[in-house]
């Protein structure tokens, strides 16, 4: 098991899950030029509980990359690590902006776990596997996410994520030295193909 | 544990890809014959027009990665990359065509014979400077074809806010990461190990 050590989380980490905790929507408005559009009802609903829990789980995702990036960065080197310290930014984002949609549609953001398992990746090409395969589980957790979501602007937010999050798999991929493109869409599952 | 790695992700990459006349038929695509109206800023709001929309970007991506392959300004490693993406480019168009034939669309015009004029045109329209007709280098080449899958993950973005079937913004979100992943792939080639260029942000939303 690995917690994310306090002190290897970034500013922009602290920041970020700062301005969250605090129902920041800085990233909702900033999201694109649909933006004025309303991400989510206000008026509470079945639909829109449901569309609260579906967004907690992808939140619940987000957060243990958070923390597989915070502690696996430190063992990586080279371009791998220039890329793990780039995307646990942007995974810092995502999660951000989860949060603010689950505010604005007046559910309650889960809470960061004290601990995730993230299994004992010990070396080099441990650390990008575990990476890879948590992009992945994203992956197919977003494409369940953006149909079953109930309105179609949070699904654009939902499919500008999963985007991002299959870049992060084709570069970790690459790192690999796995096949990057495994086919013509971008589908769920493991997906970890041949070398 | 050692860190370093005697294959860059630059070497993997290149190795893994070794492997590796506008007239609209039909019957209901009324506004969208008139070539200019297909290409402009005019809001495409059913679902047949949205997918219409996109299949009509995936059919300039096509043409563009034809243009840019028969320039020959790519390496062999980086022509075989082209290939491969291409290839998946046709395969997002049949699949669009496929589902415009459910909904009854007719599908939009392919632009594989279309001057080199035509496609700067449209181009401009999607807010891509560069020109199929001026490619001098691969640089150039590499760049028009990350800025044309840029136009095409801005078309699926757009889309997918507004589609109504939910099936259809399923398969569009496949189609708009697979093209994010091409252009993440297309940056590391033109610009090996700046991972800045390859994921620069964390919301993919596209161009144009």
């Amino acid at each position: 098991m690995v917690s994310p050590p306090a002190g290897a989380a970034p500013n922009t980490r602290r920041a970020l899950l700062g301005g969250a905790a605090a129902g920041a929507v800085v990233l909702l408005s900033a999201c694109g030029s649909h933006a004025h559009q309303p991400v989510v009802v206000s008026t509470p609903s079945e639909r829109n509980a449901a569309d609260i829990e579906i967004l907690n789980q992808l939140l619940d995702l987000e957060y243990k990359a958070i923390a597989a990036y915070t502690a696996g960065t430190p063992l990586l080197s080279g371009s791998a690590h220039d890329a793990a310290k780039q995307f646990l930014v942007q995974e810092l984002y995502h999660a951000s902006k989860l949060y603010s949609m689950i505010m604005t549609a007046h559910g309650t953001p889960i809470k960061q776990r004290a601990n995730y398992q993230l299994g004992s990746p010990r070396t080099h090409e441990d650390v990008l596997r575990l990476l890879q395969g948590l992009e992945r589980a994203q992956i197919t957790a977003y494409l369940a996410a953006v149909p079953a979501v109930s309105l179609a602007s949070a699904r654009s937010v939902l499919a500008a994520i999963l985007a991002n999050d299959a870049q992060h798999d084709v570069i970790l991929r690459a790192e690999l030295r796995l096949r990057p493109l495994t086919g013509a869409f971008v589908l769920a599952g493991p997906q970890r193909g041949s070398r | 544990m050692s860190g370093s790695h005697p294959v860059t992700r630059r070497h993997a990459l290149a190795r893994a890809i070794g492997v590796g006349g506008l007239v609209v038929g039909g019957s209901a695509a009324p506004q969208l014959v008139d070539p200019s109206r297909s290409w402009g800023a005019a809001p495409a709001e059913t679902d047949g027009q949205l997918v219409y929309a996109t299949m009509a970007v995936e059919l300039l991506v096509i043409a563009i990665y034809e243009r840019v392959i028969a320039s020959g300004k790519l390496s062999a490693a980086h022509g075989v990359l082209a290939d491969r993406m291409l290839s998946y480019e046709r395969v997002h168009a049949r699949v669009l065509g496929s589902e415009l034939r459910t909904l009854g669309v007719a599908e939009p015009p392919s632009l594989g014979h279309a001057s080199s004029s035509s496609l700067d045109a449209i181009l401009v329209s999607k807010q891509v400077p560069e020109s199929v007709a001026q490619i001098s280098n691969e640089s150039e080449a590499l760049a028009l074809l990350i800025k044309i899958e840029e136009v095409a993950e801005g078309a699926y973005y757009h889309a997918i806010a507004r589609l109504t079937d939910s099936r259809l913004a399923l398969r569009s979100a496949q189609i708009m990461a697979a093209e994010a992943q091409h252009r993440t792939i297309l940056s590391e080639a033109r610009n090996p190990g700046h991972i800045d260029f390859a994921v620069p942000v964390a919301f993919v939303q596209g161009r144009g």
